[in-house]
């Protein structure tokens, strides 16, 4: 494309459509960007070459080569830590370029992995990847501040969520709370980042990859209290992940490049729909009860929201009209609702989730913004064959309310052609 | 952030990685004595870890200790205190919640599984012996297979207790160690 460009450049100039000197800035122009872009590329490679390096001295360490002696292997174990901490420590004292000190970064912290498994191989130490993990995600942490590298809160990232899936679950265990501390801290970097500006793929990659963790995690501050899951889920989903998503900072950022509200929308569409058959609050209350830690989950997380929403009517990024922005607290109430009285809660899901398929279709319609249109239309469709094929419900009340929903379209449709004719 | 503090921070980091490491190999290394070796009768099977490769999982003889106290729980911390016989292995002598200052036995740190009919069933913390990774299934081949002959075939592991601490240092079948065992 940036070729095409400049080669056009010399035809406009002659046609005297552009100066001399616009297409000079233009090529300019051009060049940086394609320098900057080289530039990426390599330290794209030097991290990939690293990865792979580490990856496969992990795979060699753990074949276990017995014909080598207990210490032999001992030192073998700490030579690849030994050579990360030699590259990083030069790259760090010679102020080499970003391609060195992040590709070092990553060697690091995959040998230090491979010299725990390794001396934990030599020993036959009976430790669980739970433990293992932690103490290798932690002697990790000073990289993410040492190099400002992008590629170590990466990695942190991936073990850290890898690490909740080993870990033991329960409110407020000491397991969630740890991994809460591990995930808080690169949140410092994080926003000197998003306060840097600078919309670099790392970036982006970090708006999914933090509330990705923090989904994929989540299951571990839920625990065995299934109960309160989809409250919980709800005020992570639209609360906190579609709100973050709408702060002014993601204000002309296309959806692949804001991963909270994506996730967002998908969250709190797939928790509506699973909560709108009648049969989900029959099992709710058996799968049991709201206890102190689930309360003590439900504060903290509504505080987090609350904050988020103070710096979102700050930013006058909070619009009344977007009901995914606040369907936490209308889904709250149902919640409670649904815990004396079945039929309502599902009622008022049903009636929530159709609500928003008719509010994506009227914004989509008003914008001219298809995609959006198509979600609304596809929620709506979703909603009705749920419902067409929910044996709960008696054929005669699914088609009574087939039929009124049908009459209202129908009636909408009307009054509105009615409202444009008498305009003409 | 000054470059002193990064200096600082690295220099920081390097030790406690290297250290973090080293004290373990330290702390195996400074048990691995004749005196406080153990033999412990075994089962292998061999699945395995991603990050430290294959390895065959150990049940040991010694799997239960024998009470009228039905006060153990699931999961209990617990320490099982063991002598040797005249032929070196492993006796257990008592199973208790706390440690006890002034016994004339090694212990080991071990998790209860289960209660029952006075019955406490309890796993040694040194169930997983790390082999190369072209041996460990024939590793358990020849276990299975020295089980279903008449003349067993006498497998112990092992292991070296001192202060609490222990390190699993070999598997043996009949006198030899089960990596030359399945030479390969």
């Amino acid at each position: 494309m940036n070729s095409k460009i400049t080669r056009a450049l010399p035809e406009l100039v002659e046609n005297g459509i552009i100066t001399d000197g616009i297409a000079q800035n233009i090529k300019t122009h051009y060049e940086k960007t394609n320098a900057s872009d080289s530039g990426r590329l390599f330290t794209i490679f030097g991290i990939l070459g690293a990865t792979l390096v580490g990856l496969g001295i992990i795979l060699i360490m753990a074949h276990n080569w017995d014909h080598f002696s207990r210490i032999t292997k001992v030192i073998l174990t700490f030579l690849p830590m030994l050579v990360g901490q030699a590259i990083l420590g030069y790259s760090i004292v010679k102020n080499k370029s970003v391609t060195w000190k992040e590709a070092a970064t990553v060697f690091l912290f995959l040998s230090v992995g491979v010299c725990i498994a390794t001396v934990s191989q030599v020993y036959h130490i009976s430790g669980d990847l739970e433990s293992f993990l932690l103490a290798w995600v932690s002697l990790c942490i000073p990289l993410m501040y040492l190099t400002k590298s992008t590629s170590a809160i990466i990695l942190h990232l991936i073990f850290i969520t890898y690490y909740s899936f080993e870990a033991s679950s329960g409110p407020l265990s000491s397991t969630s709370m740890l991994y809460l501390v591990l995930f808080a801290i690169p949140i410092p970097r994080y926003i000197q980042l998003l306060k840097s500006k600078v919309k670099s793929p790392a970036i982006i990659a970090f708006h999914w990859l933090f509330p990705l963790s923090l989904m994929l995690a989540f299951p571990i501050f839920i625990g065995r209290s299934y109960f309160s899951g989809p409250l919980l889920y709800m005020l992570l989903y639209s609360g906190l992940f579609y709100n973050i998503g709408k702060h002014s900072y993601f204000k002309n950022a296309s959806l692949w490049q804001n991963g909270y509200l994506v996730l967002g929308a998908i969250g709190t569409v797939s928790i509506l729909f699973a909560t709108s058959f009648r049969m989900t609050w029959n099992i709710l209350p058996l799968s049991g009860s709201f206890g102190e830690s689930e309360i003590t989950i439900f504060l903290i997380l509504l505080a987090v929201i609350g904050f988020v929403l103070h710096q979102n009517s700050k930013g006058k990024t909070f619009k009344k009209s977007d009901l995914f922005q606040y369907i936490f607290l209308i889904f709250t109430i149902v919640f409670f609702i649904g815990t004396v009285n079945d039929v309502m809660a599902t009622l008022f899901i049903n009636i929530l989730i159709f609500m928003l398929g008719l509010m994506l279709i009227k914004v989509g319609a008003d914008k001219v913004r298809f995609g959006m249109l198509n979600c609304g239309m596809f929620i709506v469709a979703l909603l009705i064959a749920c419902r067409f094929y929910d044996t709960n419900i008696s054929f005669a009340l699914r088609g009574l309310f087939f039929l009124l929903i049908g009459g209202g379209f129908f009636a909408a449709n009307y009054i509105k052609l009615k409202k444009q004719n008498t305009k003409k | 952030m000054k470059k002193t503090y990064i200096y600082l921070l690295f220099g920081l980091m390097v030790i406690v990685q290297i250290a973090a490491s080293a004290q373990i190999v330290y702390k195996y290394e400074s048990m691995i004595a004749p005196e406080n070796v153990y033999k412990f009768k075994t089962a292998p099977v061999d699945p395995n870890n991603p990050f430290m490769g294959k390895y065959i999982r150990l049940d040991f003889e010694i799997d239960a200790f024998y009470t009228e106290d039905t006060d153990w729980t699931y999961k209990q911390k617990a320490y099982a205190y063991l002598s040797k016989d005249e032929n070196g292995y492993a006796v257990l002598e008592t199973l208790s919640k706390e440690i006890l200052p002034n016994s004339e036995f090694d212990y080991v740190t071990v998790e209860t599984s289960r209660n029952y009919e006075g019955r406490v069933r309890f796993e040694f913390p040194f169930d997983r012996y790390y082999m190369k990774e072209t041996k460990a299934y024939d590793a358990e081949m020849l276990y299975r297979e020295n089980n279903q002959t008449e003349d067993q075939q006498d497998v112990y592991a092992l292991v070296h207790i001192k202060n609490g601490n222990h390190v699993l240092t070999d598997v043996i079948i009949d006198g030899v160690s089960i990596k030359d065992a399945v030479e390969k």
